[in-house]
Formats: structure tokens, sequence, C-alpha cells
């Protein structure tokens, strides 16, 4: 498998209220072509922005990240962003939101394009609510919204910040599960970031652990559970708690150590 | 998942499974009026016709018995006088010629303004320097009371139509251009990144989410302006002019004349609410995607 993104010695350093704050510094990562890769560490560790910076949305302070071998600078039309917040546009329907990447592309709407836009309408269940506007729609609506909004571009690789973040519990399990069979389908390469171990392990290739600020990798575990994963009983399996157990032990030592 | 928060009304024969069983024949008719969803609007409006007829009756009443009408005038008083004044062939000039340069005066004024003002907060939302520099100036010249300024408006420009213009502008400027700005200013940072991650150029983003993000604030602006331009017109009037509205007002002050200037009264907001309907549906047309609870959509009449 080639890389897909690498990312190397990454630092990055604000200026708040005139003191230099270090949000993260020398990370190192590879991510593969089509490799699902959850990242979890205690709030404030810089998982956000290592996303911000791999989205292009600004530079990093030190360091670089390499986009299927070659070096990113600025926003790339091949990495699609799905936010914490579903950030539709309250003033477009259903439809029209995820029309919105295409318009700003200039793809003109051909039959093929309307044909794969309700595709994805249909494949996450939204038929039916094409018209609707976002505050006619429950929160995982919305975020279902979000996620084919990024995926009618056909980006290479998506990176999640915390998507499920606000949702209750089985809406989260629907969620997920859609997740991986979009993903299962699409071939498309993840980072996705959570607070929630179950969530990492269940998604992902492999898991990767930050260190409280600044937030390095402290470790990552490959996760060998075979697919198609059931997400609703994968936490019966024994493989599963192992895993879950290391992390957890990694993971306590940060949570305490910012608490 | 089914959206909550939308109430719909019940069909006719849904309402009936509400019906308590010992109403029949005419009350049941008065209970199905009472208790129709679709008859809602219908029996508001009765209603407040209604208010209205009661008002304007209690009011004829009282004149002349308990209040003298040279005090309070009279519905009846204000018909009879609409139809002199009105009367083409009044020779002071009919009240349309009136009425019609101080709607015209507003008109530009309003428009004017209006356009500098949207297209100010633009700019200078864009601009932080230029916004943070000048923000005390602009403060500042807002602060005074816009009569103060009038006389000075009139020594620059005549005593034509242009100082009233002038005027409208300056009070309409500064509200649509405060509420753009401050438009401008809320979109959410979030949804600019997002938009540039999903591929859209700076005029797309423009375009596409900072001006339908600002407009009901756009809009509140433009709403706010129309009585306080309307005063801007009446004052410059007020102050010197032969011809308007508010040069009628004065006239009418000076000739005790209470039924004339009660008239002009009832001119003045059959006017607001008039351009307040206009503006209401343009909003509604322009705004369908808000959810139905929104903020007062009664225009504020400046004291």
């Amino acid at each position: 498998m080639t890389a897909s993104l690498s990312i190397r010695q990454v630092g990055k350093r604000f200026l708040s209220r005139g003191t230099i704050v270090h949000a993260m510094s020398d990370v190192n990562l590879d991510v593969a072509e089509g490799e699902f890769v959850t990242i979890v560490g205690p709030s404030g560790c810089g998982k956000s922005t290592l996303l911000n910076i791999l989205a292009g949305l600004f530079p990093p302070s030190s360091g670089q990240v390499h986009f299927r071998g070659e070096r990113t600078s600025g926003l790339n039309p091949e990495i699609g962003y799905v936010t914490q917040q579903d950030n539709l546009l309250p003033w477009r329907t259903l439809r029209k939101n995820v029309l919105l990447p295409l318009e700003f592309r200039g793809v003109s709407v051909s039959n093929g394009v309307a044909e794969r836009v309700q595709a994805l309408i249909d494949k996450v269940g939204l038929s039916g609510f094409e018209n609707h506007y976002p505050h006619e729609l429950s929160g995982g609506m919305r975020q279902r919204v979000n996620i084919i909004r990024t995926l009618i571009c056909d980006p290479r690789v998506i990176l999640m910040d915390e998507p499920f973040g606000p949702l209750d519990a089985q809406t989260r399990l629907t969620l997920q599960n859609q997740l991986l069979e979009l993903w299962r389908e699409e071939r498309k390469t993840i980072v996705f970031i959570t607070h929630d171990l179950a969530e990492a392990i269940t998604l992902a290739d492999k898991v990767v652990v930050m260190t409280g600020r600044p937030g390095t990798i402290k470790s990552v575990t490959p996760v060998t559970i075979p697919r198609p994963r059931d997400v609703y009983h994968i936490h019966d399996s024994q493989a599963y708690r192992e895993i879950y157990d290391k992390l957890w032990e990694e993971l306590r030592d940060e949570v305490a150590k910012v608490m | 998942m089914a959206k909550t928060d939308e109430v719909k009304s019940a069909p006719p024969e849904e309402l009936d499974l509400l019906l308590p069983p010992e109403v029949t024949g005419l009350r049941l008719l008065w209970w199905r009026v009472k208790n129709a969803e679709e008859l809602r609007w219908v029996r508001v409006a009765a209603l407040r016709v209604l208010f209205g007829v009661i008002m304007i009756v209690l009011w004829e009443a009282v004149s002349g018995r308990l209040i003298d009408h040279r005090t309070i005038s009279s519905p009846s008083l204000l018909v009879a006088s609409f139809f002199e004044i009105a009367d083409p062939a009044n020779p002071d000039g009919s009240l349309w010629v009136h009425f019609f340069y101080t709607v015209e005066n507003t008109f530009w004024g309003y428009i004017l303004g209006a356009l500098a003002g949207i297209l100010f907060g633009f700019l200078l939302a864009e601009i932080e320097v230029v916004a943070l520099v000048i923000e005390p100036f602009i403060m500042a010249f807002n602060g005074v009371p816009r009569i103060a300024y009038a006389p000075l408006f009139i020594a620059w420009f005549g005593i034509e139509r242009q100082p009233k213009i002038i005027l409208v502008m300056t009070i309409v400027f500064f509200l649509t251009f405060v509420s753009t700005f401050a438009g401008i200013r809320g979109v959410s940072r979030d949804l600019i990144n997002v938009s540039r991650v999903l591929g859209g150029s700076k005029l797309a983003i423009l375009r596409k989410i900072v001006i339908p993000s600002a407009s009901p604030w756009i809009f509140n602006g433009l709403k706010i302006s129309i009585p306080f331009g309307m005063v801007g017109a009446i004052v410059g009037e007020y102050i010197i002019a032969d011809k308007g509205l508010g040069y009628l007002l004065q006239r009418y002050n000076n000739e005790y004349y209470t039924t004339g200037l009660i008239l002009i009264i009832f001119l003045l907001m059959f006017l607001v609410i008039m351009v307040n309907q206009v503006l209401n549906w343009a909003e509604g047309r322009a705004l369908r995607w808000r959810p139905t609870s929104r903020m007062g959509q009664e225009t504020v009449i400046p004291g």
C-alpha cells in the first residue's frame, strides 16, 4: 500500500494572548491509501489542529505534510473535511446543500450528477427529505447530509473531526454503521478524530493515541478485528476488549496529566 | 427522526373527535368556528376590525359631547376634510401634491441611503483595519440627533428637495450600514472555512454564503429604516418648505387645525404600513428557509 498522507515532524505554535502555545510538536504519521485511521487523545491535544493542517486551512509551523508523495500547500480539492458541527446552509434544502460543492467547482448538474446525488441520499436513508431545510431535520440527519456533501466531490481523503460527537448513542451507532458501508463501497482514505474509544476501535484499521499538549503521537495500534464489522456487537468480542484495555491504559495517563 | 417542531392544523374530521357530546345545533356551529385551525386568521382579522370599529364609534360619540371637537376632531370631520383637502381644485394645492412630495423625497433618500449603507457595510466588514479606524467617527456622527444637522443641510443644499433627501439618506445610511456590518461580521467562520475546503472561491463564498447569511440582518435594517427615514423627510419639511406633509403639519399647527393634523398622521400611518407590508412580503420570499418562529416583524415607530 502506498502512503496517501505522510506527516513528517509536524508542529504547530499559536500566539495566544501574548504567549506562544505549543499545540503540537513532532507529529509523524503515515496513512495508507484506503486506510481508516482514528485518532484519540485528551481534549486540547491538537487533534483538530492536525486535521486543519491536513485540510490545508493553515500551514504547520514546522515539518511538512505529503499527499500522495507531494508536499502540500494550501487547500486541496482531493481532501474533504467533515466537521463536528454540520455547517449546513440553513437557507438551502437538503439536496441543494449536497449540490453546493459541485456549484463551487463549476460542475453542471447533468443527469449523471443528479443520479449520484440521489443515490447518496438514498444510501444514507434520507430519501423523501430532499426538499427539507436543515432546521426541519434531526441532528443525525444533518450530519449525514454533511457527510454526503463531502462525498459528492469524490475526494480521495476524508478528514472527520468528531462528526458523531453531538449525537445520541443509538444514532451514533447507526451512523457508524453507515459510514463503514460507505467506506467499504467508496474506498476512501479516512482520518477520523473521536473522543470515544469504542468508536475509534470499531471503525479503524489503526488507532492513533495522542498525548496531551503539546500533542504528539504516543502510540499507533492496528485493529485486526475482521471486516465487515458489526458495530452493534463488536464490543462483545475478545479481540475488541484486549485492544480497548490496552488503549485505555495509554489514554488514561494522558487524560490524568491534563486534568 | 421525523421533524418534531411543526404543528399541523387538525383536519375538520379529527376536530370533531374532540367535540363535547352535549353540543348541538347552533352552538355546534359556533364551537366549530371557534376551534377550527383554518379559521384562525379569519377570527383574528374579524376581531381586529371589530376593535377598530369600536374605537371609531367611541371617538365619534365622545367628540363634541365630552370633549371639544376642536381638540380631538372626529371621524366624520376627518372624512369631510379629507375630501376637501384632497380635492384637486383645492387652491392650496391638493393633499396629493404634498403627499407625493414627501413620498418622493423619502423614496430617493431611502434608496440612496440604503444602497450606500449596504455597500459600506460590506466593504468595512471585509477590511478590518478601516473598520477599526473609522468606527468611533461613525458612532460620533450617528450619535447626534439628526435634527441638529438639518439647518446645516439647508444652508448647504438650499430649501428645495435636496436637503430633505440628504437628511433621509443620512438616517437610512447609518441604520442599514450598522445592520449590514453586523450581519457580515456575524457570518460563521466555520461555514466559510468549510466552504473553502469544499472548493469555494472568494467570490462564490461571498455570493453563496456571506450574502444569504447576512440577509436577515440587512432586511432588518431596511425595515427599521422606513419610519426613521420618514422622520427625516418630515423634519426637513417642518423646518422649511412650501410643500410636503411636514409643511402641512407645520401650517395646520399654526392654524390650530386639529382635524388636518390628525388627517396627516393617519396618512403617515397608512404609508408606513404599506411600505412595511411590501418589505415583509419581500423578506418572506427571500428568507423562506427560516424557521417560522422569528423575531417581531413589526416595525418600530420612532418617538
